[in-house]
């Protein structure tokens, strides 16, 4: 996907804001897994449904004990109100919305053209440098605190309870933060030394390749111009179309 | 000296808030896992506010972007839902690089915890706590309809069930979880400050 056509339907997406409807949100949904299904990142898709239902549910359940009067136990009416077409739920499903596009397209970028890509989305060479390496460091650290946990499990100082956890999460954390300062410090000094590596990058960085897949460009400039269709220029006819049905 | 730290600056910088942006998500994954009742998703934003910049505006700036990138990377990994947290991460890198870099910095330097300097440090960090409850509530009342799927969210359901409107129901649950949790997190922090060898807080200061 052209890194245009991301950062348009990035944009584009925040047009949901604009309207704060159940049926506009109905709308956008089609285009959403129109846009993820398209691309062929299915297993995308399921990876933030996933990680969105739960929040979903426990809002739909919350909102519904809310609303429920338990003296008359009117479970219709709780419903009503949960699902309403301006209810509080649909502001968490609208927020759902825009962060699932902003998934598709931060997930979508493929291994390695994280840098180039914000780049050419307009972000600084720092502030792409910064994001791509510590990207890159989170697997680092994830690693350092199991074995940190490892470690202090193995040698009896952590027990499996609650408070044990707890009064050892300092000690976890100092150990993990030496080991990847160790581990960071030295890759900076071999491989960075003297900004070469920085200097190197911000030279070549324009001759960096992006993969440019020219159905992905369209489906997201497609999807975009839907998203604001939906939501802003073409509100008044959305809502004359629904209201004829 | 200076052109040797002027030489190596940019890389020490960025190698350190990638270091930063990192130790705040793998903290909150961490706690996530364990089923620990705290976020700690800020103690990166915090020492680097501390301990990165020569000066309180290069640290806020710095600071910004651990906070802002963390949470684009827990949308990437995580839970996309936590994007409009992006604010209050900056909020915090404000008040930790204006208000809690100049009060300890003498701690930062010699680390010597008297009763008064520990007394500052709990007052700082509920007093953080405030600030990102402050923040985070217009966001969690408006963008997620108060519920945000976490703990808080039961507070915020029987402070609504008992007649609050949203905005104070969100605002209550708040203030009752962030001073802890940001104390917590601030206290990390300064370990982690202190924990840093003088080399290297040299070549990024």
């Amino acid at each position: 996907m052209h890194p245009f056509a991301r950062l348009a339907l990035a944009v584009s997406s925040s047009a949901l804001f604009f309207k704060h409807d159940l049926i506009h949100l109905a709308l956008s949904l089609p285009i959403i897994f129109g846009a993820y299904l398209l691309t062929g990142k299915a297993r995308l898709l399921l990876m933030c449904m996933k990680m969105v239902a739960p929040v979903l549910v426990i809002s739909a359940i919350v909102w519904f004990v809310v609303y429920l009067d338990f003296r008359t136990l009117d479970f219709g009416g709780a419903w009503l109100r949960t699902f309403d077409r301006t209810s509080h739920f649909v502001e968490l499903a609208r927020t759902v919305e825009f962060t699932s596009v902003i998934f598709l397209l931060l997930r979508g970028i493929p291994d390695g053209e994280i840098l180039p890509t914000l780049r050419r989305m307009g972000a600084t060479h720092f502030l792409a440098t910064v994001f791509a390496n510590a990207e890159a460091q989170v697997s680092t650290i994830s690693d350092s605190a199991l074995q940190s946990y490892t470690a202090l499990r193995a040698q009896g100082i952590m027990s499996p309870t609650w408070l044990s956890k707890c009064k050892n999460l300092g000690r976890i954390i100092a150990v993990t933060w030496t080991a990847s300062l160790n581990v960071a410090d030295a890759r900076r000094e071999t491989k960075w030394r003297h900004n070469g590596f920085y200097s190197h990058q911000t030279a070549n960085l324009e001759r960096a390749a992006v993969s440019t897949n020219r159905w992905e460009t369209s489906v997201a400039l497609v999807a975009a111009l839907f998203f604001i269709v939906t939501n802003v220029a073409g509100l008044e006819i959305v809502e004359n179309v629904l209201g004829s049905l | 000296m200076r052109n040797r730290l002027e030489a190596n600056g940019p890389t020490s910088v960025a190698t350190i808030t990638a270091l930063c942006i990192a130790l705040n998500v793998d903290l909150g994954t961490i706690v996530y896992l364990i089923k620990l009742p705290v976020y700690l998703n800020a103690v990166g934003t915090i020492a680097a506010a501390v301990l990165v910049g020569s000066t309180r505006t290069k640290g806020f700036l710095l600071s910004s972007i651990v906070g802002s990138i963390s949470f684009i990377l827990y949308v990437m990994a995580f839970n996309p839902v936590l994007f409009f947290f992006i604010p209050t991460q900056i909020a915090i890198a404000a008040f930790s690089s204006y208000v809690i870099r100049p009060l300890l910095r003498s701690y930062v330097l010699d680390g010597l915890l008297t009763s008064r300097r520990g007394a500052l440090v709990l007052g700082l960090g509920v007093v953080l706590g405030i600030v990102a409850a402050v923040v985070s509530a217009p966001f969690i009342a408006y963008q997620f309809g108060g519920i945000t799927g976490s703990g808080a969210s039961l507070v915020v359901a029987l402070l609504l069930k008992s007649g609050s409107t949203l905005f104070q129901s969100v605002l209550v649950s708040g203030l009752t979880s962030e001073p802890v949790d940001k104390t917590l997190q601030l206290i990390l922090a300064l370990a982690l400050v202190r924990a840093t060898p003088q080399r290297i807080r040299r070549s990024i200061a």
